[in-house]
Protein backbone atom coordinates (compact mmCIF):
# COMPACT_ATOMS: atom_id res chain seq x y z
CA UNK A 1 0.00 0.00 0.00
CA UNK A 2 2.69 2.61 -0.06
CA UNK A 3 4.23 2.61 -3.92
CA UNK A 4 3.67 6.29 -5.11
CA UNK A 5 0.68 7.04 -6.91
CA UNK A 6 0.83 7.69 -10.57
CA UNK A 7 -0.20 10.96 -12.13
CA UNK A 8 -3.58 11.04 -12.90
CA UNK A 9 -3.29 11.44 -16.25
CA UNK A 10 -1.74 8.50 -16.68
CA UNK A 11 -3.26 5.92 -13.95
CA UNK A 12 -6.24 4.84 -16.27
CA UNK A 13 -4.85 3.26 -19.69
CA UNK A 14 -7.52 1.03 -19.87
CA UNK A 15 -9.96 4.72 -20.30
CA UNK A 16 -9.52 5.03 -24.05
CA UNK A 17 -10.86 1.59 -24.77
CA UNK A 18 -14.23 2.22 -21.96
CA UNK A 19 -14.86 5.61 -22.87
CA UNK A 20 -15.20 4.64 -26.79
CA UNK A 21 -17.08 1.30 -26.41
CA UNK A 22 -19.17 2.44 -23.44
CA UNK A 23 -21.38 4.93 -25.26
CA UNK A 24 -22.06 2.46 -27.83
CA UNK A 25 -23.28 -0.37 -25.64
CA UNK A 26 -25.30 2.37 -23.62
CA UNK A 27 -26.90 3.85 -26.48
CA UNK A 28 -27.07 0.59 -28.71
CA UNK A 29 -28.85 -0.86 -25.78
CA UNK A 30 -31.17 1.85 -24.99
CA UNK A 31 -32.48 2.24 -28.58
CA UNK A 32 -32.99 -1.57 -29.00
CA UNK A 33 -34.92 -1.93 -26.02
CA UNK A 34 -37.10 1.15 -26.43
CA UNK A 35 -37.59 0.08 -30.25
CA UNK A 36 -39.47 -3.21 -28.33
CA UNK A 37 -40.85 -1.22 -25.89
CA UNK A 38 -42.96 1.01 -28.74
CA UNK A 39 -43.69 -2.00 -30.71
CA UNK A 40 -45.46 -3.45 -27.97
CA UNK A 41 -47.15 -0.11 -26.80
CA UNK A 42 -48.36 0.70 -30.47
CA UNK A 43 -50.05 -3.40 -30.03
CA UNK A 44 -51.57 -2.41 -26.75
CA UNK A 45 -53.36 0.53 -28.59
CA UNK A 46 -54.38 -1.98 -31.10
CA UNK A 47 -56.03 -3.60 -28.35
CA UNK A 48 -57.76 -1.13 -26.40
CA UNK A 49 -60.83 -3.33 -24.41
CA UNK A 50 -57.85 -5.98 -23.27
CA UNK A 51 -56.23 -2.87 -22.19
CA UNK A 52 -58.69 -1.89 -19.71
CA UNK A 53 -59.97 -5.15 -18.70
CA UNK A 54 -56.17 -5.99 -17.82
CA UNK A 55 -55.59 -2.49 -16.30
CA UNK A 56 -58.47 -2.60 -14.37
CA UNK A 57 -57.27 -5.93 -12.23
CA UNK A 58 -54.19 -4.37 -12.11
CA UNK A 59 -55.42 -0.73 -9.59
CA UNK A 60 -57.86 -2.97 -7.93
CA UNK A 61 -55.09 -5.39 -6.97
CA UNK A 62 -57.45 -8.55 -8.55
CA UNK A 63 -54.30 -9.79 -10.03
CA UNK A 64 -50.63 -9.15 -9.77
CA UNK A 65 -48.15 -9.37 -12.98
CA UNK A 66 -46.87 -12.82 -13.82
CA UNK A 67 -43.71 -13.44 -13.09
CA UNK A 68 -41.17 -12.84 -15.88
CA UNK A 69 -39.75 -16.12 -17.91
CA UNK A 70 -37.36 -15.32 -20.58
CA UNK A 71 -39.00 -18.32 -22.33
CA UNK A 72 -42.01 -17.26 -22.30
CA UNK A 73 -41.55 -13.61 -22.78
CA UNK A 74 -39.76 -14.57 -26.22
CA UNK A 75 -42.18 -17.12 -27.47
CA UNK A 76 -44.89 -13.69 -26.78
CA UNK A 77 -42.85 -11.51 -27.80
CA UNK A 78 -42.69 -13.76 -31.48
CA UNK A 79 -46.64 -13.66 -31.79
CA UNK A 80 -46.02 -9.86 -31.65
CA UNK A 81 -48.00 -9.67 -28.15
CA UNK A 82 -47.86 -6.55 -26.43
CA UNK A 83 -46.78 -7.73 -23.25
CA UNK A 84 -44.05 -10.02 -24.77
CA UNK A 85 -42.38 -6.94 -26.69
CA UNK A 86 -42.26 -4.63 -23.62
CA UNK A 87 -41.05 -7.28 -21.26
CA UNK A 88 -38.46 -8.22 -23.72
CA UNK A 89 -37.37 -4.36 -24.38
CA UNK A 90 -37.61 -3.69 -20.64
CA UNK A 91 -35.37 -6.95 -20.11
CA UNK A 92 -32.64 -5.98 -23.05
CA UNK A 93 -32.80 -2.41 -21.37
CA UNK A 94 -32.04 -3.80 -17.46
CA UNK A 95 -29.11 -6.21 -19.49
CA UNK A 96 -27.63 -2.91 -20.45
CA UNK A 97 -25.68 -1.99 -17.49
CA UNK A 98 -24.42 -5.63 -17.01
CA UNK A 99 -23.37 -5.46 -20.55
CA UNK A 100 -20.87 -2.44 -20.01
CA UNK A 101 -19.89 -3.83 -16.61
CA UNK A 102 -18.96 -7.42 -18.57
CA UNK A 103 -17.11 -4.82 -20.94
CA UNK A 104 -14.97 -3.39 -18.22
CA UNK A 105 -14.25 -6.64 -16.64
CA UNK A 106 -12.82 -7.62 -19.73
CA UNK A 107 -10.81 -4.78 -20.51
CA UNK A 108 -9.64 -4.44 -17.11
CA UNK A 109 -8.36 -8.52 -17.62
CA UNK A 110 -6.59 -7.74 -20.82
CA UNK A 111 -4.95 -4.68 -18.89
CA UNK A 112 -3.78 -7.64 -16.20
CA UNK A 113 -5.41 -5.13 -13.58
CA UNK A 114 -6.27 -8.18 -11.43
CA UNK A 115 -7.91 -5.91 -8.29
CA UNK A 116 -10.42 -4.51 -10.83
CA UNK A 117 -11.32 -7.63 -12.54
CA UNK A 118 -12.17 -9.05 -9.25
CA UNK A 119 -13.69 -5.57 -8.54
CA UNK A 120 -16.13 -5.93 -11.72
CA UNK A 121 -16.34 -9.79 -11.30
CA UNK A 122 -17.90 -9.28 -7.66
CA UNK A 123 -20.60 -6.77 -9.44
CA UNK A 124 -21.29 -9.50 -12.17
CA UNK A 125 -22.05 -11.97 -9.47
CA UNK A 126 -24.23 -9.42 -6.85
CA UNK A 127 -26.42 -8.55 -10.35
CA UNK A 128 -27.05 -12.50 -10.84
CA UNK A 129 -28.20 -12.96 -7.09
CA UNK A 130 -30.25 -10.36 -7.80
CA UNK A 131 -32.00 -12.99 -10.09
CA UNK A 132 -31.96 -15.71 -7.43
CA UNK A 133 -33.49 -13.23 -4.80
CA UNK A 134 -36.25 -12.22 -7.34
CA UNK A 135 -37.03 -15.91 -7.97
CA UNK A 136 -37.10 -16.42 -4.01
CA UNK A 137 -39.22 -13.02 -3.59
CA UNK B 1 -56.73 3.38 -23.85
CA UNK B 2 -56.88 6.58 -21.06
CA UNK B 3 -54.39 4.77 -19.07
CA UNK B 4 -51.65 4.11 -20.98
CA UNK B 5 -51.96 8.01 -22.43
CA UNK B 6 -52.04 9.28 -18.88
CA UNK B 7 -49.09 7.10 -17.79
CA UNK B 8 -47.15 8.07 -20.67
CA UNK B 9 -47.85 11.74 -20.24
CA UNK B 10 -47.06 11.57 -16.68
CA UNK B 11 -43.88 10.14 -17.57
CA UNK B 12 -43.06 13.16 -20.09
CA UNK B 13 -43.29 15.58 -17.00
CA UNK B 14 -41.67 13.19 -14.43
CA UNK B 15 -38.48 12.82 -16.73
CA UNK B 16 -38.33 16.55 -17.50
CA UNK B 17 -39.33 18.12 -13.96
CA UNK B 18 -36.34 15.29 -13.16
CA UNK B 19 -33.95 15.87 -14.86
CA UNK B 20 -34.74 19.99 -14.29
CA UNK B 21 -34.22 19.33 -10.69
CA UNK B 22 -30.92 16.76 -10.63
CA UNK B 23 -32.96 14.58 -9.12
CA UNK B 24 -33.94 12.16 -12.09
CA UNK B 25 -37.68 10.88 -12.73
CA UNK B 26 -38.43 8.23 -9.94
CA UNK B 27 -38.52 10.69 -7.30
CA UNK B 28 -41.68 11.84 -8.99
CA UNK B 29 -43.06 8.83 -11.16
CA UNK B 30 -43.68 6.60 -7.92
CA UNK B 31 -46.04 9.28 -6.41
CA UNK B 32 -48.24 9.95 -9.42
CA UNK B 33 -48.55 6.37 -10.13
CA UNK B 34 -49.65 5.58 -6.62
CA UNK B 35 -51.42 8.56 -5.64
CA UNK B 36 -52.65 9.70 -8.95
CA UNK B 37 -53.33 6.27 -10.93
CA UNK B 38 -53.79 3.45 -7.76
CA UNK B 39 -51.30 1.71 -9.30
CA UNK B 40 -49.69 -0.78 -6.17
CA UNK B 41 -46.34 0.45 -4.97
CA UNK B 42 -44.34 -2.33 -5.99
CA UNK B 43 -45.63 -2.27 -9.00
CA UNK B 44 -44.71 1.52 -9.32
CA UNK B 45 -41.59 1.01 -7.96
CA UNK B 46 -40.63 -1.62 -10.19
CA UNK B 47 -41.52 0.98 -13.21
CA UNK B 48 -39.67 3.71 -11.84
CA UNK B 49 -36.42 1.38 -11.31
CA UNK B 50 -36.95 0.41 -15.24
CA UNK B 51 -37.37 3.96 -16.14
CA UNK B 52 -34.08 5.02 -13.97
CA UNK B 53 -32.09 2.27 -15.72
CA UNK B 54 -32.73 3.83 -19.01
CA UNK B 55 -32.41 7.53 -18.27
CA UNK B 56 -28.62 6.61 -16.49
CA UNK B 57 -27.91 4.76 -19.99
CA UNK B 58 -29.06 7.87 -22.46
CA UNK B 59 -27.46 10.52 -20.38
CA UNK B 60 -24.41 8.60 -18.96
CA UNK B 61 -23.34 7.60 -22.23
CA UNK B 62 -22.03 11.59 -23.34
CA UNK B 63 -20.21 11.76 -19.79
CA UNK B 64 -18.20 8.91 -20.47
CA UNK B 65 -16.99 9.28 -23.90
CA UNK B 66 -15.99 13.21 -22.67
CA UNK B 67 -14.10 12.21 -20.03
CA UNK B 68 -15.97 13.65 -17.03
CA UNK B 69 -17.04 9.80 -15.69
CA UNK B 70 -14.69 8.05 -13.41
CA UNK B 71 -14.56 4.60 -13.71
CA UNK B 72 -12.44 3.17 -11.70
CA UNK B 73 -14.35 4.84 -8.95
CA UNK B 74 -17.15 3.89 -10.17
CA UNK B 75 -16.91 0.38 -10.77
CA UNK B 76 -14.98 0.61 -6.99
CA UNK B 77 -18.30 2.38 -5.21
CA UNK B 78 -20.74 -0.50 -7.32
CA UNK B 79 -19.75 -3.03 -5.67
CA UNK B 80 -21.59 -1.64 -2.10
CA UNK B 81 -24.59 0.11 -4.37
CA UNK B 82 -25.51 -2.98 -5.79
CA UNK B 83 -25.20 -5.01 -2.73
CA UNK B 84 -27.78 -2.04 -0.92
CA UNK B 85 -29.79 -2.22 -3.76
CA UNK B 86 -30.41 -5.86 -3.00
CA UNK B 87 -30.80 -5.34 0.48
CA UNK B 88 -33.46 -2.74 -0.46
CA UNK B 89 -35.45 -4.68 -2.95
CA UNK B 90 -35.47 -7.51 -0.76
CA UNK B 91 -36.40 -5.38 1.82
CA UNK B 92 -39.85 -3.59 0.16
CA UNK B 93 -41.00 -7.34 -0.21
CA UNK B 94 -40.66 -8.40 3.73
CA UNK B 95 -42.77 -5.14 4.50
CA UNK B 96 -46.32 -3.52 4.53
CA UNK B 97 -46.97 -0.97 1.22
CA UNK B 98 -48.12 1.84 3.52
CA UNK B 99 -43.96 1.27 5.22
CA UNK B 100 -42.94 2.13 2.05
CA UNK B 101 -45.61 4.61 1.43
CA UNK B 102 -44.02 6.47 4.64
CA UNK B 103 -40.46 6.02 4.19
CA UNK B 104 -41.02 7.35 0.16
CA UNK B 105 -42.74 10.32 1.68
CA UNK B 106 -39.89 11.24 3.93
CA UNK B 107 -37.15 10.41 1.33
CA UNK B 108 -38.96 12.80 -1.03
CA UNK B 109 -39.28 15.58 1.30
CA UNK B 110 -35.05 15.40 1.89
CA UNK B 111 -34.26 15.09 -1.87
CA UNK B 112 -36.70 18.01 -2.67
CA UNK B 113 -34.77 20.30 0.32
CA UNK B 114 -31.08 18.59 -0.85
CA UNK B 115 -31.92 20.04 -4.80
CA UNK B 116 -31.86 23.37 -3.79
CA UNK B 117 -28.18 22.90 -1.93
CA UNK B 118 -25.99 25.49 -4.58
CA UNK B 119 -23.58 24.08 -6.06
CA UNK B 120 -20.11 24.49 -5.64
CA UNK B 121 -16.91 23.63 -7.94
CA UNK B 122 -13.96 25.64 -6.07
CA UNK B 123 -10.76 23.83 -6.52
CA UNK B 124 -9.70 21.87 -3.20
CA UNK B 125 -6.84 20.36 -2.20
CA UNK B 126 -7.02 16.60 -1.55
CA UNK B 127 -4.49 13.85 -0.22
CA UNK B 128 -5.23 10.79 -1.62
CA UNK B 129 -5.83 8.18 0.68
CA UNK B 130 -4.57 4.71 0.70
CA UNK B 131 -7.42 2.97 -0.47
CA UNK B 132 -7.17 5.88 -3.28
CA UNK B 133 -3.82 4.88 -4.23
CA UNK B 134 -3.86 1.57 -4.53
CA UNK B 135 -6.62 1.31 -6.56
CA UNK B 136 -5.50 4.54 -8.35
CA UNK B 137 -8.93 6.34 -8.52
CA UNK B 138 -7.11 10.13 -9.17
CA UNK B 139 -8.25 11.16 -12.27
CA UNK B 140 -8.55 14.35 -14.80
CA UNK B 141 -11.15 15.69 -16.49
CA UNK B 142 -11.56 18.32 -19.40
CA UNK B 143 -11.88 21.76 -19.05
CA UNK B 144 -13.75 24.12 -21.11
CA UNK B 145 -10.61 25.51 -22.74
CA UNK B 146 -8.99 22.03 -22.93
CA UNK B 147 -6.67 22.00 -20.34
CA UNK B 148 -6.62 18.59 -17.84
CA UNK B 149 -8.01 19.26 -14.79
CA UNK B 150 -6.58 16.47 -12.36
CA UNK B 151 -7.62 15.53 -9.25
CA UNK B 152 -6.90 13.06 -6.10
CA UNK B 153 -9.72 11.21 -4.37
CA UNK B 154 -9.61 10.45 -0.83
CA UNK B 155 -11.90 8.26 2.30
CA UNK B 156 -12.78 5.78 -0.30
CA UNK B 157 -14.26 3.90 2.94
CA UNK B 158 -16.52 6.61 3.81
CA UNK B 159 -17.40 6.55 0.53
CA UNK B 160 -18.31 2.74 0.31
CA UNK B 161 -20.66 3.05 3.18
CA UNK B 162 -22.47 5.77 1.98
CA UNK B 163 -22.73 4.03 -1.39
CA UNK B 164 -24.57 1.29 0.22
CA UNK B 165 -27.02 3.24 1.94
CA UNK B 166 -27.84 5.11 -1.28
CA UNK B 167 -27.97 1.79 -3.01
CA UNK B 168 -30.68 0.58 -0.22
CA UNK B 169 -32.61 3.94 -0.95
CA UNK B 170 -32.37 2.87 -4.87
CA UNK B 171 -33.58 -0.84 -4.59
CA UNK B 172 -36.09 0.24 -1.72
CA UNK B 173 -37.93 3.24 -2.95
CA UNK B 174 -37.39 2.49 -6.71
CA UNK B 175 -35.28 5.84 -7.23
CA UNK B 176 -31.70 6.89 -8.54
CA UNK B 177 -30.85 8.00 -5.44
CA UNK B 178 -28.67 10.34 -7.43
CA UNK B 179 -28.70 13.45 -4.54
CA UNK B 180 -27.20 10.74 -2.16
CA UNK B 181 -24.50 9.68 -4.42
CA UNK B 182 -23.14 12.63 -5.81
CA UNK B 183 -23.17 14.28 -2.03
CA UNK B 184 -21.21 10.81 -1.11
CA UNK B 185 -18.76 11.73 -4.19
CA UNK B 186 -18.40 15.60 -3.85
CA UNK B 187 -18.40 16.65 0.31
CA UNK B 188 -17.53 12.36 0.96
CA UNK B 189 -14.25 11.65 -1.19
CA UNK B 190 -13.62 15.29 -2.14
CA UNK B 191 -13.92 14.49 -5.96
CA UNK B 192 -14.96 17.69 -8.33
CA UNK B 193 -18.70 18.25 -8.54
CA UNK B 194 -18.54 17.61 -12.41
CA UNK B 195 -16.83 14.20 -11.81
CA UNK B 196 -19.33 13.39 -9.29
CA UNK B 197 -22.35 14.27 -11.14
CA UNK B 198 -20.96 11.70 -13.93
CA UNK B 199 -19.80 9.34 -12.03
CA UNK B 200 -23.36 8.70 -10.05
CA UNK B 201 -25.37 9.29 -13.53
CA UNK B 202 -22.80 6.28 -14.62
CA UNK B 203 -23.38 4.30 -11.51
CA UNK B 204 -27.17 4.81 -11.14
CA UNK B 205 -28.11 2.74 -13.96
CA UNK B 206 -26.18 -0.70 -12.32
CA UNK B 207 -27.72 0.53 -9.54
CA UNK B 208 -30.97 0.65 -10.45
CA UNK B 209 -30.44 -2.53 -12.92
CA UNK B 210 -29.77 -4.73 -9.35
CA UNK B 211 -32.85 -3.53 -8.18
CA UNK B 212 -35.22 -4.20 -11.59
CA UNK B 213 -34.05 -7.64 -11.74
CA UNK B 214 -35.51 -8.24 -8.48
CA UNK B 215 -38.87 -6.80 -9.51
CA UNK B 216 -38.63 -7.88 -12.95
CA UNK B 217 -38.46 -11.62 -12.03
CA UNK B 218 -40.51 -11.26 -8.69
CA UNK B 219 -43.60 -10.14 -11.22
CA UNK B 220 -43.70 -6.93 -9.79
CA UNK B 221 -43.00 -4.98 -13.29
CA UNK B 222 -46.36 -4.26 -15.29
CA UNK B 223 -45.99 -4.30 -18.87
CA UNK B 224 -48.77 -2.07 -18.96
CA UNK B 225 -46.98 0.46 -16.30
CA UNK B 226 -43.60 0.33 -16.72
CA UNK B 227 -43.44 0.04 -20.39
CA UNK B 228 -44.44 3.84 -21.32
CA UNK B 229 -43.28 4.66 -17.72
CA UNK B 230 -39.55 3.78 -19.40
CA UNK B 231 -40.08 5.57 -22.70
CA UNK B 232 -41.95 8.51 -21.28
CA UNK B 233 -39.35 9.03 -18.67
CA UNK B 234 -36.46 8.56 -20.80
CA UNK B 235 -37.66 10.88 -23.51
CA UNK B 236 -39.29 13.62 -20.70
CA UNK B 237 -35.03 13.65 -19.44
CA UNK B 238 -33.98 14.16 -22.22
CA UNK B 239 -36.08 17.24 -23.24
CA UNK B 240 -35.48 18.32 -19.17
CA UNK B 241 -31.46 18.23 -20.09
CA UNK B 242 -31.39 20.17 -22.94
CA UNK B 243 -33.26 22.48 -21.55
CA UNK B 244 -31.19 23.00 -18.23
CA UNK B 245 -28.74 23.81 -20.68
CA UNK B 246 -30.17 26.75 -22.59
CA UNK B 247 -33.11 28.27 -19.77
CA UNK B 248 -32.97 29.84 -16.31
CA UNK B 249 -34.28 27.21 -14.48
CA UNK B 250 -34.38 28.48 -11.29
CA UNK B 251 -38.27 28.96 -10.50
CA UNK B 252 -38.93 26.17 -12.46
CA UNK B 253 -37.01 24.14 -10.31
CA UNK B 254 -38.34 26.32 -6.91
CA UNK B 255 -41.92 25.29 -8.33
CA UNK B 256 -41.13 21.48 -8.60
CA UNK B 257 -39.58 21.99 -5.01
CA UNK B 258 -43.13 22.70 -3.60
CA UNK B 259 -45.36 19.89 -5.51
CA UNK B 260 -42.20 17.40 -4.40
CA UNK B 261 -42.90 18.85 -0.29
CA UNK B 262 -46.58 18.62 -1.23
CA UNK B 263 -46.65 14.97 -2.85
CA UNK B 264 -44.42 14.04 0.28
CA UNK B 265 -46.58 15.25 2.86
CA UNK B 266 -49.74 13.52 1.16
CA UNK B 267 -47.74 10.62 0.83
CA UNK B 268 -47.08 10.19 4.10
CA UNK B 269 -50.66 11.44 5.10
CA UNK B 270 -52.09 7.94 3.20
CA UNK B 271 -49.36 5.69 4.99
CA UNK B 272 -50.49 6.63 8.34
CA UNK B 273 -54.24 7.13 7.64
CA UNK B 274 -54.90 5.43 4.30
Amino acid sequence: MSEPAPRPADAHPEDPTLRRITPVILRGGLIVAMAFVGAGLVRYVGRPTEFATQWRLLVTGARHPPAFSWRAEVEAALRLEPRGLVLLGLAVLTATPLARVLLCAITFARARDRTFVLLTGTVIVLLSVAIVLGRIG
Amino acid sequence: MLPLITVLAISLVAGYGGALLGLGGGILIVPALTLGLGVPIRVAIGASLVSVVATSAGASAAFVRDGFTNIRVAITLEVATVLGSLAGSMVTGLITPAAVQLLFGVALAGSAIASLRIPHDEAREVVADRWSRRLRLAGWYPAKDGRRIEYEVTRVPLGLGLMFVAGATSGLLGIGAGALKVAAMDLGMKLPLKVSSATSNFMIGVTAAAGALVYLVRGDVSAMVAGPVALGVATGALLGGRALVKTETRRIRRIFVVVLVVISIEMVRRSIFP
